[in-house]
């Protein structure tokens, strides 16, 4: 395989995604290709296409294994990092320009991004050539759902009493990155980032009485993570 | 502020005596060319010299900007004219481009059109047109150019006022003087050249003495002395009669204000006398703690610049103290402990709150400081240049450069925090918090503050050398000429001494020249400021008399008047311009003096006997120099031979 620099006639436009039951529905436009890869990788590792292209011809496969694979799935990284699917362009059309995945092919707790490169396979040219994209418009996010506990306790017996407490719980998370997951609370202005150390287990908040408590993603880790 | 582009010390000192020339012009007077004049430069070197020609012509005669300077040079067939023009935003004077040229007779025509079409007061006579050659000798067709003056005449007229100039080089390098030798004998021996006005203005003078390059513009400004007594509306017939006719040569002597020299030492004594100063203005110790109190530093190795922007831009988006009693806890028991504790430190916070209090103030106190410099760092840049620019002088820059080691332990020495009394518990984590944020400032701005501080040491060092090449550049165009450059220093040197003084007495001193960061351009032009303050004094102003009088021990008049003639004598005895192996016959056929009509040896000279006899006096606009001319009709030029062996080049150009 090889990386050819941006050409605007191999572009993906317009990637959308929708997960239907047990299946992941991604869908795009596109101008001229033969093939599409499809790689599925942890949004937390850095992607780079030539490292990964030159992993998967190290690994044994050629061109022709990846065109003419019966598989979707012609690759698979150590410990499923990266899972790599390729679709023929006829194929992508007939099935009403969208290509499906199992959604268990993204690991459960791990964000996901799932990236298309458009590709030109020609046996007289030397095999399969892959497209720089222009942008970023190749590219959808699978962030993990967050689903925190909350409840309230009253703090006191006395009438009058300002405070109550909340008592919140976040599920662990593998390789969390500390303060992408905040606290918010009514009526005061700042969030409250939470560190690794906050999570898997209760935690007592006091608050004021008529306030709530709820959570906020960071903008810069919502590729990784989004609440229920 | 007069904006200027200075390269180097060279183009300060030239403006500098430009400026000092400028005081020296009277009111225009009463001289204006009589005829409509013509001034033409043949080939490529004698065109070089136009302005020593065109500002005397402009400095005397109030019409002079209606004359015509025109440049000729020989192609393959014919001659080819361009002429001068004035540019619209310097008002300086260029040449045309020679893509533009037309044929010689073509355009010397249009140009005596162009003086008839004047006004009919600006040229009183015009029967006759004045055409004045100017020729290098040197020039490789300088035979052809010979021929055409010879025979160019004006379509309009059949009588032309027509002179050659021609400049001999008599220097033996690159068969100078050869060259010049052959188109002297084939004028000499041309039958026709009958009556032509032929001017011979050698740079070898008959004492022996060769004009250099820094002197031959005084032969051109003696062809412009020509110009103006045989075209001078004033006084034409007393002045034309031996002007004209035959083949000339002239004696020279100038005695001028030492314009030069003056504009030189008071330069050189003004950047040695400022640097003098200024040094000694700033010369006392700068000890550690001189340099932590200009600094503003305290004890906890905080800046009080610093600060003050820590409090306004900083401090002014922290969240509010009491939020932090929102932080999470592990459980109940430890919220209540957290409330009752006296001291807190970080570690156990983090204990407390499971490392929540951490990431808070990362994000709400360390974050806010990273946003700052990442924002601001380029403003932020250019206030401790300002400060520091304030805090240290040029002079001491120089100093911080010994301990530069010293300064940079003291400058980014780690901020610490004094610690505190007793306080609640929002109250201690928000000084945690805040110390913990201005820890993390103040390790970037002392770092940028070393920084920017390293690089005004280095640009004081830099300054140093710029500054000094401009005294040496400003040093290497000073000739020193003997006796009068001795009082000449004396004299200036204690006008610009006295001048530096007042200054530093007025509390003034020239912090405007010492900008550590300036480039050379820049300094330059502060100095050029300076040295504008400097010469309102009137002295600078005085004409050639007064000047002379100021530093000759204040003679009388008649002292003043003998030692003004012994010079002119001086100058002119051995000065007649043309060294021949032989001695040839010469017939003197008049004197004249230039000078200004006001100055006191004038008035010495119109009283004298021998005025209008054996001398007559031109009027001259400019007030700092006398100017004495002897013309010489040469009435054996076949005796002329500018080589020893008398042979001339090949005669490479076919003589029409």
């Amino acid at each position: 395989m090889r990386i050819k620099s941006v050409d605007l006639a191999y572009q993906i436009r317009e990637m959308g995604i929708k997960k239907e039951g047990r299946e992941i529905h991604i869908n795009w436009r596109f101008k001229e290709a033969t093939h599409f890869l499809v790689f599925l990788y942890d949004s937390r590792r850095e992607f780079v296409l030539e490292e990964v292209l030159r992993e998967i011809a190290e690994s044994g496969l050629t061109d022709e294994d990846i065109v003419h694979s019966p598989q979707k799935k012609v690759y698979s990284g150590k410990k499923d990092s990266l899972k790599v699917f390729c679709v023929r362009e006829k194929e992508f059309v007939k099935n009403g320009k969208k290509f499906s995945i199992m959604a268990n092919e993204a690991k459960r707790g791990v964000p996901c991004t799932i990236a298309v490169y458009v590709c030109r396979y020609d046996e007289e040219e030397g095999g399969l050539s892959v497209y720089e994209p222009s942008g970023r418009e190749n590219e959808v996010f699978l962030p993990i759902t967050i689903e925190p506990e909350i409840r309230y306790k009253k703090v006191g017996l006395l009438p009058g009493n300002k405070k109550r407490m909340c008592i919140l719980r976040l599920p662990y998370i593998e390789e969390y990155r500390d303060g992408a997951i905040m606290y918010h609370i009514d009526g005061i202005e700042t969030d409250f980032p939470l560190p690794s150390g906050c999570l898997g287990k209760d935690i007592v908040i006091m608050i004021p009485v008529k306030s709530e408590v709820c959570i906020r993603i960071r903008e810069e880790y919502r590729k990784y993570y989004k609440k229920v | 502020m007069e904006k200027m582009n200075f390269q180097n010390g060279n183009d300060l000192l030239e403006c500098c005596t430009r400026k000092l020339n400028e005081c020296q012009y009277g009111k225009t007077g009463g001289n204006v060319a009589l005829y409509p004049t013509v001034i033409i430069f043949m080939g490529e070197k004698s065109r070089e010299y136009v302005r020593y020609i065109k500002s005397t012509l402009d400095d005397n005669w109030n019409n002079a900007r209606f004359l015509q300077y025109l440049n000729v040079w020989k192609t393959e067939d014919s001659f080819k004219c361009v002429s001068l023009f004035e540019t619209k935003e310097s008002g300086s004077c260029m040449w045309q481009d020679k893509n533009g040229a037309d044929e010689f007779e073509e355009l010397l025509n249009k140009s005596i059109v162009k003086l008839l079409e004047t006004d009919e007061k600006i040229f009183a006579d015009r029967t006759r047109v004045k055409i004045e050659f100017v020729l290098d000798a040197t020039e490789k067709h300088n035979i052809p150019y010979y021929e055409l003056f010879r025979r160019t005449n004006s379509e309009l007229y059949a009588y032309d006022l027509k002179t050659l100039y021609l400049m001999i080089d008599q220097k033996p390098e690159d068969d100078k003087a050869k060259k010049s030798d052959r188109v002297l004998q084939h004028m000499i021996n041309d039958p026709k050249r009958g009556r032509s006005t032929i001017y011979i203005l050698s740079n070898y003078l008959q004492s022996g003495q060769m004009l250099g390059n820094h002197k031959i513009w005084q032969n051109y400004r003696l062809v412009a002395n020509i110009i103006l007594l045989g075209g001078n509306r004033k006084g034409a017939s007393v002045y034309a009669d031996n002007l004209y006719n035959g083949i000339k040569t002239v004696s020279y002597a100038l005695v001028t204000k030492p314009t030069d020299e003056i504009a030189a030492i008071s330069l050189q004594a003004l950047l040695a006398g400022m640097y003098g100063m200024e040094g000694k203005a700033a010369y006392h110790s700068l000890s550690g703690k001189d340099i932590r109190e200009r600094l503003g530093m305290d004890d906890y190795n905080g800046m009080k610049f610093a600060e003050m922007i820590f409090q306004e831009k900083i401090t002014a988006r922290f969240p509010k103290e009491e939020d932090l009693q929102y932080l999470p806890f592990a459980s109940e028991q430890i919220y209540k402990e957290a409330m009752k504790a006296d001291r807190v430190g970080i570690k156990e916070l983090d204990r407390m709150t499971m490392g929540a209090a951490s990431a808070y103030i990362s994000q709400h106190y360390g974050e806010k400081v990273q946003v700052f410099f990442r924002e601001e760092e380029e403003t932020l840049r250019l206030k401790i240049r300002l400060f520091l620019r304030r805090i240290f002088c040029y002079f001491e820059f120089l100093k911080l450069d010994q301990m530069r080691q010293e300064l940079k332990d003291m400058i980014i020495a780690e901020y610490y925090y004094a610690g505190s009394g007793i306080e609640g518990f929002t109250s201690q984590v928000h000084r945690i918090a805040v110390y913990e944020s201005r820890k993390l400032f103040y390790g970037k701005i002392k770092e940028m503050v070393w920084q920017e501080l390293s690089k005004l040491i280095d640009a004081s060092l830099h300054f140093r050398t710029l500054y000094g090449q401009c005294e040496e550049e400003v040093r290497q165009e000073r000739i020193i000429t003997g006796d009068e450059s001795e009082s000449v220093e004396k004299v200036y040197g204690n006008i610009v001494k006295e001048f530096i003084q007042n200054r530093y007495n007025g509390k003034e001193g020239f912090k405007e020249v010492f900008i550590v960061d300036a480039n050379k351009g820049e300094l330059l032009q502060a100095v050029w400021n300076v040295f504008l303050d400097l010469i309102k004094n009137e002295v600078y102003s005085y004409d050639f008399e007064r000047e002379v009088d100021s530093r000759m021990d204040q003679m009388n008049d008649e002292e003043r008047h003998v030692f003004v003639a012994r010079e002119l004598k001086k100058k002119l005895d051995g000065s007649i311009r043309l060294k021949n192996p032989i001695q040839i016959s010469m017939l003197k056929t008049s004197c004249f003096y230039m000078i200004n009509e006001k100055a006191e040896y004038a008035e010495n000279l119109r009283n004298a006997e021998g005025n209008g006899i054996d001398y007559l006096l031109f009027n001259l606009n400019r007030t700092d120099c006398i100017e004495q001319l002897e013309l010489y009709n040469i009435m054996t030029p076949e005796m002329i031979h500018l080589t020893l062996t008398g042979e001339g080049e090949e005669n490479e150009d076919k003589i029409s």
